[in-house]
């Protein structure tokens, strides 16, 4: 039996003692120290000999508090593995894989395929599986206090003002909004009218199901038919809970993207880019959900489905997005979105005369 | 493995991170050697998950639940710093000889939770001050086997350190100021893209000089006003190549989405780490008297900071 060579440190002082290390085929560990006729024999189930990490010195504690450094791991590895051959511990089976997934490139770059796939999948599949979970948990009157949170926040903020609509004109909204509500069966949900200020034209609908409208939006619509088709896809948003399900999404994510993460404490947040896009691609998918909504409520009610493309081209004309790529933004493209209203239409168009 | 394992081996994943880096730093003929139990990280992280979910939750439903709930928690700063710092140090080996911390809860008050109040109330002057503190409290606490540390700084060079950074920040923002001004007045009618970008980069600029001027020079007074035992330590850090570290690291971790974040992590550490000298004899090594030894490093604390590492 070879010995390997290490130094010992008695655990009370610093001083180093060149010594040789054997564990021996009866499952023992054998010190020698060189120089002196002083050898400690401890049983290899309590010296505590600690996983091997790429090719740094390892220190074995020995049960007195002492300790072996030992530089050679290929010796020290061959020599225990003789001893415990029969059979390997699944403990030692693991460390070695560890080993040698952590210390080769292609160990890495197995892990980081995986660690790749495992992420797409979550993201694909499994977010949007705990966001149903946790939306469907949710009592309805949490979502309100959320709601109502985010209004108040706007609020304070100065991003949305009390409307200065016509109290007529509002009427006339309100009232297109309540037969929708009716004819489409959502029931918890309402609109209100802000002057909108830092959001200029814009509708949103919020946790818990209130709709806002902004004046600016009201005044840019050419047609009433018009601000119903952004109503009504509004409420494809709360039928669908849409607002609480991302919510629910994007934080189930940040959760694994942390994991993922991990001990990164320098990368910035730049590591959560892939996260933001696909952060965004479920918002678009969202979208169209909603658009689809507003499609057919708008079929149904004998109103052109091509109103919610014409109002949302003007809204990417005046907001300056237009041609901006798909793939960095919460929506579709207005492009994208008139076709699909163009192609409902004639889908609308096409039932109609065959009911006749 | 973290990821399989729904967090759970983060904690290992920790330890074998931590040991690779403590095994390849050498003083002299030995390397460092990391101990700390995987289990204990993982009740840490869990306990501070805990705690951050219901911070989330908090803030999810009202600002003001969410500063109850700190302020609730305020008390337990302390104790985690005192119990941070214990973890880590006793886990930090050197020739079979542990690192020891024996700092108490209220000193750990005074520097932690109530300074910030201080500083606070003072409009930040007394943060340097608070610097110099907690600084001298870490070292003075800190032990490795039967050697005390001892901190000989004053806090004159971290008040330096600071007015440098504000008066550099006050004149850079008056810089942006004018800048951004004069591309105004050129096209009154719409915003120009410079009166954009120019905060943005005004901020950035900002908070990485500062950030690494801070750290370069206090990382280096507080180690070089640091004793251990007969033995001294020299620690000199140049601001411009640890700003290009820091730059070159920002950079191209932004361009490989994090993948680069390792490679970062070591080139900052080797760099620091190579400019580490120790005088004298550290553990009863001898060395020639008078010549200076150049070496690995010593503990975590000469890279990583002072920062938290919590493991209950």
């Amino acid at each position: 039996m070879t010995a390997v060579p290490c130094r010992f440190f008695d655990g009370r002082t610093s001083a180093p003692r060149e010594a040789t290390l054997t564990i021996t085929p009866d499952r023992s560990v054998v010190v020698a120290i060189v120089g002196i006729e002083s050898r400690r024999v401890h049983d290899l189930t309590d010296v505590r000999i600690p996983s091997r990490i790429a090719d740094t010195p390892r220190h074995l504690l020995l049960p007195d508090g002492a300790v072996c450094e030992v530089r050679d791991n290929d010796s020290l590895d061959t020599m225990r593995a003789r001893a415990e051959r029969d059979p390997l511990p699944a403990g030692r089976r693991f460390e070695r894989l560890l080993h040698a997934l952590d210390s080769t490139w292609r160990g890495a770059a197995a892990a980081l395929a995986t660690t790749a796939a495992l992420l797409y999948s979550f993201t694909q599949w499994g977010a949007p599986m705990v966001a149903g979970v946790v939306v469907a948990a949710t009592p309805p009157e949490v979502e309100a206090v959320i709601g109502a949170n985010v209004l108040t926040l706007f609020d304070q903020f100065n991003i949305i003002e009390p409307s200065e609509l016509d109290p007529n004109r509002r009427n006339e909204l309100l009232a297109a909004f309540t037969e929708m509500k009716e004819d489409t069966g959502v029931a918890d949900t309402e609109l209100r009218f802000y002057s909108g200020r830092r959001l200029g034209a814009n509708a949103f609908a919020l946790p818990g199901g209130t709709v806002v409208v902004t004046d600016e939006l009201v005044e840019l619509a050419e047609h009433d038919e018009e601000i119903i088709a952004v109503l009504a896809h509004e409420l494809g948003h709360v039928e669908g809970r849409h607002v609480m399900r991302r919510l629910a999404q994007t934080s189930s994510m940040l959760v694994v993207w942390t994991a993922f993460t991990g001990d990164v404490s320098v990368a910035g947040l730049s590591i959560f880019a892939p996260d933001r896009l696909l952060a965004q691609s479920y918002s678009r998918n969202f979208e169209r959900d909603a658009d689809r909504f507003a499609f057919d409520y708008l079929g149904q009610a004998g109103i052109p489905p091509t109103r919610l493309g014409d109002i949302l081209r003007r809204l990417e004309r005046m907001s300056g997005t237009a041609g901006m790529p798909v793939w960095s933004s919460s929506h579709p493209g207005a492009e994208e979105r008139s076709r699909n209203a163009e192609e409902a239409e004639a889908q609308a168009r096409d039932s109609a005369e065959g009911d006749e | 493995m973290t990821l399989l394992t729904l967090g759970i081996y983060s904690a290992w994943a920790k330890v074998r991170a931590r040991r690779y880096l403590y095994g390849h730093i050498w003083l002299g003929d030995t390397a460092f050697d990391y101990t700390a139990n995987p289990v204990a990280i993982l009740r840490g992280r869990i306990l501070v998950a805990i705690v951050a979910t219901i911070l989330w939750f908090a803030n999810l439903f009202s600002l003001w639940y969410y500063y109850a709930a700190l302020a609730v928690m305020m008390p337990l700063v302390p104790w985690v710093v005192v119990r941070a710092r214990t973890f880590q140090l006793r886990n930090s080996r050197y020739r079979g000889i542990a690192f020891d911390f024996q700092g108490k809860y209220w000193d750990a008050a005074v520097w932690y939770p109530l300074t910030w109040i201080a500083s606070f109330v003072t409009l930040g002057l007394a943060w340097p001050f608070r610097i110099f503190g907690r600084d001298r409290y870490l070292v003075d606490e800190s032990r490795f086997g039967n050697k005390p540390f001892r901190f000989n700084g004053e806090p004159g060079p971290y008040y330096g350190v600071y007015v440098t950074v504000w008066v550099a920040g006050v004149f850079l923002f008056f810089l942006t100021c004018i800048a951004a001004v004069s591309t105004l007045s050129t096209e009154p009618s719409e915003p120009s893209p410079a009166a954009i970008y120019l905060p943005l980069a005004f901020v950035f600029a900002a908070s990485l000089l500062s950030v690494v001027y801070i750290r370069t020079r206090l990382l280096s007074y507080r180690w070089s006003n640091t004793q251990l035992g007969d033995s001294d330590f020299i620690l000199q850090l140049s601001f411009g190549t640890m700003l290009w570290l820091y730059l070159s690291n920002a950079v191209a971790i932004v361009c490989t989405f994090g993948l680069f974040a390792p490679f970062a992590r070591i080139r900052v550490l080797r760099y620091v780490v190579d400019q580490f000298l120790v005088m004298q004899a550290v553990g009863e090594v001898t060395v020639e008297a008078g010549e200076p030894q150049r070496l690995g490093a010593t503990g975590a604390e000469a890279a990583g900071e002072f920062g938290l590492e919590i493991g209950i």
